[in-house]
């Protein structure tokens, strides 16, 4: 059958017309899941801000609170060494002093006691100081537990997302391209047409590949 | 026949008609499918466009969350460092001290000990930021600049430009979504270029190929406009900048702020502080060497001028720039950026103020009472509208009523060759000196104070001026025997010396005592003295009472530090002012070396 006969030419009409039909439809599916993986992007980035914005409120509240209990140990510190020192300085100090003196650390070391209600004293460390750092470490920890405080992988997400959305709708011109040399070759009246119709053929082959890889990766 | 000859000679005889519309739409279905393809770039384009500026809003909204965080919890951090552990240390200092004064150096020592360990809780107690042997106070501005201050304001900075970028890319985005709308135009165009089998339809082809062209052409310029991206590096050196500046090191400042513009010459912000740094580099010089300042004050000016220029143009950079003019001497340029700022909102009292204060310096009297008066009108409304809500005024009108009669307090002392370190007025040559403008200048100065006495004691504008007429001041200190004892007459009253002429009293000074007469007081009139060291008013010496002495006859106030055994008055300025039912009826000054 020659390329020229009647019966060739119809079916090779047909045949573009089929694949002409392809591309679009497959254009329209690339299009759809460019749609869905940009909404998916849109959502990461809602995930990601709300998880900053938890951060944040946790690390401000956190870091709040932690240094209002450091002012109460800040003031128990200071009674604590006033207390320690009277009583040091107790066996030098003349019957009168020591009157004083002893009514001073009762007072100091009674002042403690209130101190100690208004900061939390597990974290009081053997040497006398405060541990300032784990307190707040131990605060942000315990909030990870509760609520979503790492906006990092949320964000990843949404820029992965984004790229797959965009090389997608790169496919379009790639099917744009196999829609235009299929309409060339059913215009075109001319042994050139088949070539033509292979690189369109091609194109749609690159498309379909293309979205089949960026769907799976 | 006809058709047979046609066959045979294709070339030869002239296309039927409707092998011509044959062609023709051979032709559109080449046309609609080259557009197709440049409607999937221009839809890539656009979807591109629109991801970036999404990811710059994203980043925009994280990076003002983040700095807004980063601030809040440095900032708990360094309210520990200043009330928490540096008041502590400054409560024992205190306590030792006294304790040392008693005679007791066992119990000093004993708190010097404690106080010694609370340097250990926190790092603002420690090198770089506090050395005990040159100051009781640590470095707060340079604990607050390297913990948080410098990194928040990068993140604002950053937030400023994704904000850029997202207004940029969504520029963009939107331009290509008119692309697509005029590509789908243009199909239609072709569409409908199919239908007649006349010449409309070139009508229609033609229509729709100059569109795609335009688009096209418009595409280009698009896609090649550049989108403004601010530097990383610009970003980091103003941060570091403005670190320094808070520090108060504005010339290093100044050196980063220059390096930060060498990358971003329209960096509206960074000129902006530049401004400011260039403009606090004379603070110490505007008062007692206003000549000195006037080349900081110019680049400082030029700098604002910049900043606007640049698209910084609101009303704080028309405030700052109208009051550096002011200050240079340049009234009516002054004037213009005072008027600016205005414009954007009228009820910048300030800066009304600010305004009112250089027309009265340029000898526009009746411009600089109309300037005045509405600037008490702006205040009145407030103070009104608050009243109708049951609601206190704005703590802010005291702010900046305070800081309106300090300015032309300012520009009295300039005119009066009275300058002080904190004087900022316009240099002394170019002040219009009038009898009317002097005369103006202490009605206004006693206006401003005692509406802000009215308005801080009743919620309300003055209301009527009492009989009240209260001699100028005179300042003796309390008598003292051989012995050092103060003296105090059989009725258990003070003794005082003779006022001294010049109202100078040596280093040390614990008392002093405010000598006048008075008449037409009226038993129960509120009493409110105030008292100013260096042009700011120390609380402590505040004393408000109701007047419980006669109509007419004299009197002494004491101010004193009697009551401590460690403070006494530091060396200053002092000006004392009596208000009588909040209006002010005296005032005057006296000096501790």
């Amino acid at each position: 059958m020659s390329l020229n006969s009647p019966r060739w030419v119809k079916r090779f009409e047909i045949s573009v017309s089929i694949l002409t039909a392809l591309v679009t439809m497959l254009s329209a599916v690339v299009a759809w899941r460019a749609a869905i993986a940009g909404d998916a992007a849109g959502n990461a980035d809602f995930s990601g801000l709300a998880a900053s914005i938890n951060q944040q409120e946790s690390v401000t509240l956190n870091s709040s609170k932690t240094y209002q209990q450091y002012r109460a140990f800040t003031s128990y510190f200071r009674n604590n060494e006033l207390g320690n020192a009277l009583a040091n300085d107790l066996s030098s100090a003349s019957s009168d002093e020591r009157r004083i003196m002893e009514r001073d650390r009762a007072l100091s070391l009674n002042q403690t006691i209130v101190d100690q209600y208004f900061f939390e004293t597990r974290y009081l460390n053997p040497d006398g100081t405060y541990a300032v750092q784990r307190q707040l470490s131990e605060a942000e920890a315990e909030d990870a537990q509760r609520k979503d405080i790492d906006p990092e992988p949320h964000f990843t997400e949404a820029d992965r997302l984004r790229v797959k959305s965009n090389l997608m709708v790169g496919l379009l011109i790639i099917m744009a391209g196999s829609l235009w040399f299929y309409t060339m070759a059913s215009e075109i009246k001319h042994a050139i047409r088949y070539p033509l119709a292979l690189i369109g053929l091609l194109c749609m082959m690159v498309g379909l590949i293309g979205t089949f890889i960026i769907e799976v990766l | 026949m006809t058709t047979e000859a046609s066959a045979n000679n294709p070339v030869e005889q002239p296309l039927a008609e409707g092998q011509e519309s044959e062609s023709t739409k051979r032709l559109v279905s080449i046309l609609i499918a080259t557009t197709t393809i440049i409607a999937a770039l221009a839809a890539f384009l656009q979807t591109d466009a629109g991801g970036k500026a999404t990811q710059a809003n994203r980043n925009a909204q994280r990076y003002a969350i983040e700095a807004l965080g980063t601030r809040a919890a440095g900032q708990s951090q360094a309210d520990y460092g200043w009330y928490g552990a540096t008041q502590t240390w400054n409560d024992l200092d205190t306590e030792a001290s006294a304790l040392n004064n008693a005679g007791d150096t066992a119990a000093a020592d004993r708190i010097i000990k404690i106080r010694d360990k609370i340097n250990t809780l926190s790092p603002i107690m420690a090198d770089p930021y506090f050395d005990a042997s040159k100051s009781g106070y640590p470095d707060l501005a340079g604990f607050e600049a390297d913990t948080f201050l410098v990194k928040a304001t990068e993140l604002s900075e950053r937030y400023t430009a994704a904000a850029t970028l997202n207004n940029g890319w969504n520029n963009k985005a939107n331009t290509y979504i008119v692309h697509l709308t005029l590509l789908a135009v243009a199909l239609a165009l072709y569409g409908l270029s199919t239908a007649p089998d006349n010449w409309t339809r070139w009508v229609f082809i033609g229509a729709g190929s100059a569109l795609v062209l335009i688009t096209l052409g418009w595409m280009a310029v698009t896609i090649t406009t550049p989108v403004d991206v601010t530097s990383e590096m610009a970003i980091e050196t103003y941060a570091k900048g403005y670190g320094l500046a808070w520090r108060g090191k504005y010339a290093d400042a100044i050196t980063a702020y220059d390096q930060a513009i060498k990358l971003e010459p329209n960096y509206a912000n960074v000129l902006y502080e530049r401004a400011g740094a260039h403009f606090s580099l004379t603070e110490d010089k505007l008062g007692q060497q206003p000549k000195e300042a006037e080349a900081e004050l110019r680049l400082s000016a030029a700098d604002y001028e910049a900043a606007r220029k640049a698209g910084k143009e609101d009303g704080s950079v028309n405030w700052n720039l109208g009051w550096t003019y002011y200050l240079l001497g340049f009234f009516d340029e002054s004037v213009t950026a005072s008027r600016r700022a205005l414009e954007l909102d009228p009820n910048l009292f300030a800066v009304r103020c600010n305004l009112g204060v250089t027309l009265l310096a340029n000898g526009k009297l009746d411009l600089a009472r109309k300037e005045y008066a509405d600037a008490i009108k702006i205040v009145t409304d407030k103070v009104i509208a608050a009243h109708n809500e049951n609601k206190a005024p704005p703590s802010s009108l005291w702010f900046y009523l305070n800081s309106c009669a300090a300015d032309v307090d300012s520009l009295d002392r300039r005119l009066n060759n009275q300058d002080r370190f904190w004087t900022q007025a316009p240099p002394r040559d170019l002040i219009a000196d009038t009898p009317e403008i002097r005369a103006e200048i202490k009605r206004l100065i006693s206006d401003i104070r005692t509406m802000l006495v009215s308005l801080e004691y009743t919620n309300q504008v003055p209301g009527e001026r009492p009989t009240a007429n209260i001699t100028a001041f005179q300042f003796a200190t309390h008598s003292k025997d051989k012995d050092g004892n103060f003296l105090y007459d059989d009725q258990d009253r003070a003794i005082y010396d003779d006022p001294l002429p010049d109202a100078t009293f040596p280093s040390g000074t614990k008392k002093v005592g405010i000598l006048f007469n008075y008449q037409g007081m009226v038993k129960g009139e509120k009493e409110i003295w105030k008292v100013y060291r260096n042009g700011r008013e120390d609380p402590s010496l505040r004393v408000v009472s109701d007047w419980q002495l006669g109509e007419a006859g004299s009197a002494v106030l004491p101010i004193s530090y009697t009551y401590s055994t460690v403070f006494s008055f530091s060396s200053g300025e002092y000006t004392v002012e009596l208000y009588i039912d909040n209006y002010l009826v005296q005032s005057g000054t006296f000096i501790v070396e």
